[in-house]
C-alpha cells in the first residue's frame, strides 16, 4: 500500500538542512494514518464484507463451493447438491435454484378465501392480475375454464389474499409424493395430472372426457417427508383449438370433414357431409330379402328355416334359406343353385332325390349320411332325365355294412339319363358302398368327379350294359377296393383309376379310353372288351390284364415284378409290356398280338404256351444277361405257331430266340430279325412250306 | 397256396402270385418271417422272391417310381450260401404250407 505524507517546505528545510525539530511531523502525519486491521486483503478474508450501498463490480464472480454461512433471503450461494446456486427468495420460505425451476410469485385470490399450502403443493390457475401480480384460484380439471390456465403448483403456503410463490416449471421439493394424500400409490416416474374431483389436487389417474387431461408434471421421487415433484404442466387442446381445424356454430351430430380449398377440417351437418341422417324409402335403401331397413324392431328374413345352412338366391341374388338339403331340393325349380354355407351331417335315413336343372353349389363344404341303413346319400330318379352341376361339394356316405348296392354317396336311377357335372366334388364312401354307383340301365354320363371306396365295385361301380359315360374322374379304391369299375358296360375316357391290392380299373366290359389304372400289388388296369391307349400300373402285381378282350389297342402294361402285359384269348394291337423281373408279355389261350413291344429286365420277354397264339410285326426284348433271357417261351408247353416279320432283342448269346423244353414243335417264322441271342430251341423247326409267288405272296 | 410262382413282400404284408392264374394270397408280415427278413431284406420297397420262373432268386427293388425302379439287386439261388438257400426254402415252404 503506497502513504502519501505531506510536510510544509518552511518546517522541513531552514539552512539548507533538515530541521531536526520540525521532522517530527513526519511521524506525527504516520501515526494519524487509520489501522490496516480493517482493509480486505486479496485473500484470506477474516470477516464479512460490507460495501453499504455501494456496488460489487468484478470480471466475474466464483462461489466458494463449501459455504458454511447462513441462507437466507437475498442470499446467493453454491449449491453443491443441485449443483447450481441457490438464491433465497422473498419470504424465506422459498429458495430458488438458479437455471433449474421457474417461479412466479402470484396473489392468492381463491374463490372460497382459502389459504393454499405448501404441504399439499396444490394446482392453481390463473384468474386474473392483481397489484402487478396474477391472482390464481385452485384448479380443476371438469372443463376448459376451471383447467385451461392451470399455471402451476404451490411452493409456499400463500394466505387468502396474500402473495407467495408458485412454481411454474421446475422441481418442488420436501413434500409428501406417496400419494397418500391423494389416497393413491405413486412411484418414481409417475405421470400426475390435474384432479377432476378435488380441486387443488394432483392424480396420477389418467382423467377421460368429459373430463379435461391436464399434465402437470412427475414424480421425482416418491418420499412421505422429502419427495419431490418436477412442475411441466401441459393443458392439452380442445378440438377447436388445433390449428387446422376451424369450428363455427357446432351442433348436434355434426361432424368434422376436410375441406381441401381452405386445407381445413371443419364441423358439418350430415346433410352438408352428404351423408344421409336418417332412412328414407327409395333413397339409396335396399331391402333383404323384400324387407325394408326402414321402421322400428327386427329385420325379419323371410321364408325359410332360421339356420341358414342351404340357400337358393333368385334372380336378384336375394337368398332364400333352409335347414335341411331336402326341404332345399323341395323347394327348388329348375334352374335354381342350393347354396350350401356349411357342413351337414345326418344320421336319419336321409336320401336327397337331385331334381332336373337344380344344381347344387357346396362352396366346399360337407355333406355327411352317418347312418347304418340302407340309404343312398343323394339319388336321382329312375326313368327320367336328370341333369345338373354338383359343384366343390363333398359328399361322405358312412355307417353303413349292408349291400354295397344300397348305401351309395350317389346313385344313379335305373333307366335314367342325364349328364351330371362333379367339378370340385368329391364322394367319399367309408362304408361298404360306392362313391358313384350306374344302377342297371342307367346311361347318365359323370363329369369331373373324384370318388373313394373300400369296395371291390368300386369308388365308381358302372353296371349298365351300355351307354353310361365316366369322362375326366379319378377313383381311389382302398383297403383292396377298386379304382373304377365297369362291370357290365361303360365307357370311361380320361379316367384314373387307383387301388392299394385291387383293380386300378376294372373293366369287364364298355370301352376305355385314355385312362390309367394303378395298382401296388393288383392288376392295374384289367380290359374284358375295348381298352383304347390306357395304361395299366403295378408294383407287384400284373400292369395290364386281359381276358377275352376284343380290342386292346395302344395301351401299355408296366410292373416291377409282375408281367408287363398278361392276356387270355384277347387281339393286341401296338401295345407294350415291360417288366423289370417277370416278362414283358405273357400271351394265353388264342391271343393275337400285332406290333407289340415286350421288354423285360430280368426274366424272358415273352410267356406264350398254345399254338393258337400268332405274334406279328414285334420286338421281343430281353436285357436279362442270362442262358434264361429267352425271346419267346412257353417254358416246357407249346410255343405259337406264327410268329412273323419280329425283332428279336436279347442280352444274353446262349439265351435261345425261342424256347420250349423238350417238345418237338414246328413253328412258322418269317421275315423275323434275331440279334444278341443263340438260335432256337433243337426241337423246333420251320413249319412254313409254301414258297413265294411271283408276286412275294406266300400261303402259311 | 401251392402253385406260388412268386412272393412279394411290400411294406409289412406278403404277397404271394400263382402268375399263370393270376391268383393272389396276402398275408400279414409277422415276426414269424424274421429269420428271413433279416437274411435278405435291407432298404428295398419291393423284395421279390422268385420260386422257379425264370430261375429262383431273391431281387430287392430301390426308388419305384411309376412301377419302374431305379435300381434292383439280384442273388441267384445258385449263388446263396448253404444257410442261405436253406432260408429260402424254409420261407418258400412256409408260405406255400398257408
Amino acid at each position: 500500500m503506497a502513504i502519501n505524507i505531506n510536510i510544509p517546505i518552511e518546517d522541513a528545510v531552514t539552512d539548507g538542512s533538515l530541521n531536526p525539530v520540525t521532522s517530527n511531523a513526519v511521524f506525527d502525519a504516520l501515526a494519524a494514518l487509520p489501522s490496516t486491521s480493517g482493509l480486505v486483503p486479496y485473500t484470506g478474508a477474516t470477516q464479512d464484507v460490507d460495501l453499504g450501498e455501494f456496488e460489487l463490480k468484478s470480471g466475474q464472480v466464483e462461489f466458494d463451493q463449501t459455504p458454511t454461512g447462513t441462507a437466507g433471503v437475498a442470499v446467493m450461494r453454491w449449491n453443491d447438491t443441485d449443483g447450481t446456486v441457490d438464491l433465497g427468495l422473498k419470504g424465506g420460505k422459498v429458495t430458488l435454484q438458479v437455471g433449474q425451476e421457474q417461479v412466479l410469485r402470484v396473489v392468492n385470490k381463491t374463490a372460497t378465501n382459502v389459504n393454499l399450502l405448501e404441504s399439499n403443493y396444490q394446482a392453481v390457475r390463473v384468474t386474473g392480475a392483481q397489484g402487478q401480480r396474477l391472482k390464481v384460484d385452485l384448479a380443476l380439471a371438469t372443463n376448459d375454464l376451471l383447467s385451461a390456465e392451470t399455471i402451476g403448483l404451490v411452493t409456499e403456503t400463500i394466505n387468502n389474499n396474500r402473495e407467495g410463490f408458485i412454481t411454474t416449471s421446475g422441481l418442488v421439493r420436501g413434500i409428501n409424493t406417496t400419494g397418500s394424500l391423494q389416497s393413491e400409490t405413486w412411484a418414481d416416474g409417475d405421470v400426475l395430472y390435474l384432479s377432476p374431483t378435488t380441486a387443488g389436487n394432483v392424480t396420477k389417474v389418467k382423467p377421460t372426457a368429459p373430463n379435461h387431461l391436464v399434465i402437470v408434471g412427475y414424480v421425482v421421487s416418491a418420499h412421505i417427508t422429502q419427495g419431490t415433484i418436477f412442475v411441466k404442466v401441459d393443458n392439452g387442446y380442445e378440438l377447436e383449438e388445433l390449428h387446422n381445424v376451424l369450428i363455427t356454430s357446432v351442433a348436434d351430430n355434426n361432424l368434422l370433414q376436410y375441406d381441401s380449398a381452405t386445407s381445413l377440417w371443419k364441423n358439418e351437418s350430415l346433410s352438408t357431409a352428404g351423408i344421409q341422417p336418417t332412412l328414407v324409402s327409395a333413397t339409396n335403401i335396399k331391402t333383404v330379402n323384400g324387407n325394408s331397413l326402414l321402421g322400428s324392431g327386427d329385420l325379419v328374413i323371410s321364408s325359410g328355416g332360421g339356420s341358414g345352412i342351404f340357400g337358393i338366391p333368385n334372380a336378384s341374388g336375394v337368398y332364400t334359406y333352409y335347414a335341411t338339403l331336402t326341404l332345399a331340393m323341395a323347394a327348388a325349380v329348375s334352374g335354381n343353385t342350393i347354396e350350401m354355407f356349411a357342413d351337414v351331417t345326418e344320421t336319419a335315413a336321409v336320401t336327397v332325390t337331385l331334381k332336373n336343372g337344380v344344381n347344387i353349389n357346396g362352396n366346399g363344404h360337407t355333406y355327411t349320411l352317418n347312418n347304418s341303413g340302407l340309404t343312398h346319400a343323394l339319388t336321382v330318379a329312375v326313368t327320367v332325365v336328370t341333369s345338373c352341376n354338383i359343384l366343390n361339394l363333398n359328399v361322405i356316405r358312412t355307417g353303413s355294412t349292408g349291400s354295397i348296392y344300397d348305401n351309395s354317396c350317389l346313385i344313379l336311377g335305373t333307366n335314367g339319363s342325364g349328364t351330371i357335372n362333379c367339378s370340385g366334388s368329391t364322394f367319399r364312401n367309408s362304408g361298404s358302398g360306392c362313391g358313384i354307383l350306374f344302377n342297371t340301365n342307367s346311361i347318365h354320363e359323370i363329369n369331373y368327379a373324384v370318388a373313394y371306396s373300400t369296395s371291390t365295385y368300386g369308388a365308381f361301380g358302372i353296371f349298365t350294359s351300355y351307354g353310361a359315360k365316366l369322362n375326366n374322374s379319378i377313383g381311389y379304391g382302398t383297403s383292396g377296393g377298386t379304382g373304377i369299375r365297369c362291370h357290365n358296360g361303360g365307357d370311361i375316357q380320361n379316367c384314373t383309376g387307383v387301388s392299394d391290392s385291387g383293380y386300378g380299373i376294372f373293366g369287364g366290359s364298355g370301352n376305355q379310353c385314355n385312362s390309367v389304372g394303378i395298382s401296388t400289388s393288383g392288376s392295374g388296369f384289367y380290359v374284358a372288351a375295348n381298352a383304347y391307349n390306357c395304361v395299366g400300373r403295378s408294383v407287384s402285381g400284373v400292369g395290364f390284364e386281359g381276358s377275352s378282350a376284343i380290342n386292346v389297342v395302344g395301351c401299355v402294361g408296366v410292373s416291377v415284378s409282375g408281367i408287363g402285359i398278361s392276356v387270355n384269348i384277347s387281339l393286341l394291337h401296338s401295345c407294350t409290356g415291360i417288366s423289370s423281373s417277370s416278362r414283358g408279355f405273357q400271351l394265353l389261350g388264342a391271343s393275337k398280338a400285332y406290333n407289340i413291344t415286350s421288354k423285360s429286365t430280368s426274366s424272358y420277354s415273352v410267356f406264350a404256351n398254345a399254338a393258337t397264339i400268332e405274334i406279328h410285326n414285334s420286338n421281343i426284348i430281353c436285357d436279362w444277361n442270362n442262358a434264361g433271357g429267352i425271346g419267346i417261351s412257353s417254358n416246357t408247353t407249346i410255343l405259337p405257331s406264327i410268329i412273323l416279320n419280329s425283332t428279336f432283342l436279347l442280352a444274353n448269346a446262349t439265351a435261345p430266340y425261342l424256347f420250349n423244353g423238350p417238345t418237338a414243335q414246328a413253328v412258322s417264322t418269317r421275315g423275323n430279325t434275331y440279334k444278341g441271342g443263340a438260335a432256337y430251341s433243337v426241337l423246333i423247326t420251320q413249319a412254313i412250306v409254301a414258297t413265294e409267288d411271283t408276286q412275294g405272296n406266300i400261303f402259311l | 397256396m401251392e402253385n406260388i410262382t412268386k412272393i412279394d413282400i411290400i411294406g409289412t404284408e406278403i404277397y404271394a402270385y400263382d402268375e399263370l392264374d393270376n391268383t393272389k394270397e396276402i398275408y400279414p408280415l409277422t415276426e414269424e418271417y424274421d429269420f428271413f427278413i433279416n437274411e435278405f431284406s435291407d432298404t428295398q420297397e419291393l423284395l421279390t422272391v422268385n420260386i422257379s420262373d425264370p430261375i429262383a432268386r431273391v431281387m430287392k427293388f430301390y426308388t419305384i417310381e411309376n412301377s419302374v425302379p431305379k435300381s434292383f439287386t439280384e442273388l441267384d439261388y445258385i449263388e446263396m450260401s448253404k444257410e442261405q438257400k436253406a432260408i429260402f426254402d424254409a420261407f418258400v415252404e412256409m408260405i406255400k404250407s398257408k
